[in-house]
């Protein structure tokens, strides 16, 4: 845990996900205008990051729990928490997964069963997670390197090679809604290892331009290589550009990156919401089943079983997924912006600067879940999903709240 | 003893019909290469989801038709026209 490199690679799993490499490869239809987009959304991310990972603030492993709890009451807290890591967990998991099981079939074996391989990768998240975080975390520290590698490798090659030119074109400009979620491509660094020992602010915003700058190489690259048109319309704008760029080599490079980036997604994701379900449960926010390290793995065990029924069930196959995965982000920038509102509060006493600033991150992130959900083309059933998935999360801890002042 | 052999010759009848569908409804990808640029060819990818997202192989001109939707785009061809579907 002494090396920052094992508690980067949860948010750098996350961005590095397949989610991540379409929502870029799209921005980048945009031409010299998503570099735009791509700067300000990371300008969002560490302004988040540099409020919520304040050194002022509590890094123990209860961090954020304790934090939310304190400055907006424990049944907001535990509803934030449990609504965002939870739905983000199953859903985006499923979806990953069957992506990763498409580009392992239609890449490297044709005959090898797409659902067959994301089973696989998600038992081998299992059993990492299973044999304990230390284990959790070696897989998640190789699953975002290899991805980040030869996403590092696509870039080089794509340099040195020659594009066949393309027809005059002129840029696509990204819908609102496409330009707002840019924010989206940077999430993750609130799941640094809230260790002792974990990363510093400073380690995580270099984490961040690196990422920027990657990304913003990415899509340059990609723009040179693809019309702009069909990078702004594809759902896999990442593999037309890797084909374009190398050919056959190109497309086992990015299977590569899109099979290690969901590995490293779910992992990451698996990783977080462990330690989020123990947090909550010391406080008493949520029922303990077992004791020790069996919780943790108890947790685990639930998540797996319930992503593997959503895959059995066909949901990957059916367009509500998307809605759900979007409400499940826009919770994710929800639990942001009341954690950077805590932050601020906690912060007002010793640091006043903070809390100016702080307001405004909070608001910004407000402003960002407001304007998404707004320019949604289904904005009513995702407005309906998110109130459905607050209202269950806050009833579930609010009576549990009563058992344990009644009864434990 | 009548009602199982008639109950058996219901069921070879029923197989054979079924059999006699499936190689009239089947079409291999050569076949279909081969129809391919015919103005009464009509493909529709019946993907939907990540089936359809996650996938980089798509038929060109393929039209993109839910199977859900059935009673919807059935209407929109007509019987002069042959449609092939694909799922996967």
């Amino acid at each position: 845990m002494k090396l920052p490199i094992l508690a980067l690679s949860v948010p750098l799993g996350i961005m590095l996900s397949p989610e991540s490499l379409v929502r870029l490869g799209n921005l980048a239809g945009g031409g010299s205008f998503s570099h735009l987009l791509l700067a300000l959304a990371a300008l969002v991310a560490a302004l988040g990051a540099g409020l919520i990972l304040h050194p002022g603030l509590s890094s123990r492993g209860e961090g954020a729990t304790l934090l939310l709890s304190r400055e907006l009451g424990s049944v907001p807290a535990a509803t934030l928490l449990l609504s965002s890591r939870i739905s983000v967990t199953l859903l985006a998991a499923t979806a990953v997964l069957v992506t990763a099981g498409y580009a392992f079939n239609e890449i490297f074996l044709y005959w090898f069963p797409n659902f067959g391989f994301a089973f696989l990768l998600l038992f081998l998240v299992l059993a990492a997670n299973l044999a304990g975080e230390r284990w959790a975390l070696r897989l998640q520290v190789l699953a975002a390197l290899l991805a980040l590698s030869c996403l590092c490798i696509l870039l080089f090659l794509g340099v040195l090679a020659e594009g066949a030119p393309l027809e005059a074109q002129s840029p696509i400009n990204p819908s609102p809604h496409l330009a707002l979620g840019a924010v989206l491509l940077f999430l993750g660094y609130d799941l640094v290892s809230p260790a002792e020992n974990g990363p510093s602010r400073g380690a995580v915003l270099v984490l961040l331009g690196l990422v920027l700058l990657l990304f913003s190489c990415w899509a340059g690259i990609s723009a040179h290589f693809v019309a702009w048109s069909s990078l702004a319309d594809s759902t896999i704008p990442h593999i037309l550009a890797a084909k374009r760029m190398l050919g056959q080599p190109g497309r086992y490079l990015i299977g590569t990156v899109v099979i290690c980036g969901a590995v490293a997604m779910v992992n990451g994701l698996f990783i977080a919401t462990t330690r989020t379900w123990l947090a909550l449960s010391a406080q008493q926010l949520v029922p303990r089943f077992f004791q020790g390290r069996n919780q943790g793995r108890f947790y685990c065990l639930l998540s797996a079983l319930v992503i593997g029924v959503l895959m059995m069930s066909g949901l990957a196959g059916e367009e509500e997924l998307e809605l759900y995965l979007r409400g499940a982000l826009l919770l994710w920038l929800l639990k942001l912006g009341a954690h950077s509102l805590a932050a601020s509060r906690h912060l007002r006493g010793s640091h006043a600067g903070v809390f100016a600033s702080g307001m405004v991150v909070s608001c910004l992130f407000f402003g960002i879940v407001f304007g998404l959900l707004f320019t949604d083309p289904n904005r009513v059933q995702l407005t309906g999903f998110i109130l459905l998935t607050l209202a269950g999360t806050a009833g579930f801890s609010w009576s549990w709240q009563q058992v344990v002042k009644r009864y434990l | 003893m009548k009602r199982l052999v008639l109950l058996m010759m219901f069921g070879l009848l029923i197989s054979a019909v079924s059999g006699l569908a499936g190689d009239d409804l089947r079409i291999d990808k050569d076949g279909l290469k081969a129809m391919l640029g015919s103005p009464e060819l009509v493909v529709l990818d019946v993907r939907t989801g990540r089936d359809w997202s996650s996938s980089e192989f798509k038929i060109k001109g393929a039209v993109r038709a839910a199977a859900r939707d059935f009673a919807t785009w059935s209407q929109t061809h007509t019987p002069d026209q042959t449609l092939v579907l694909y799922c996967a």
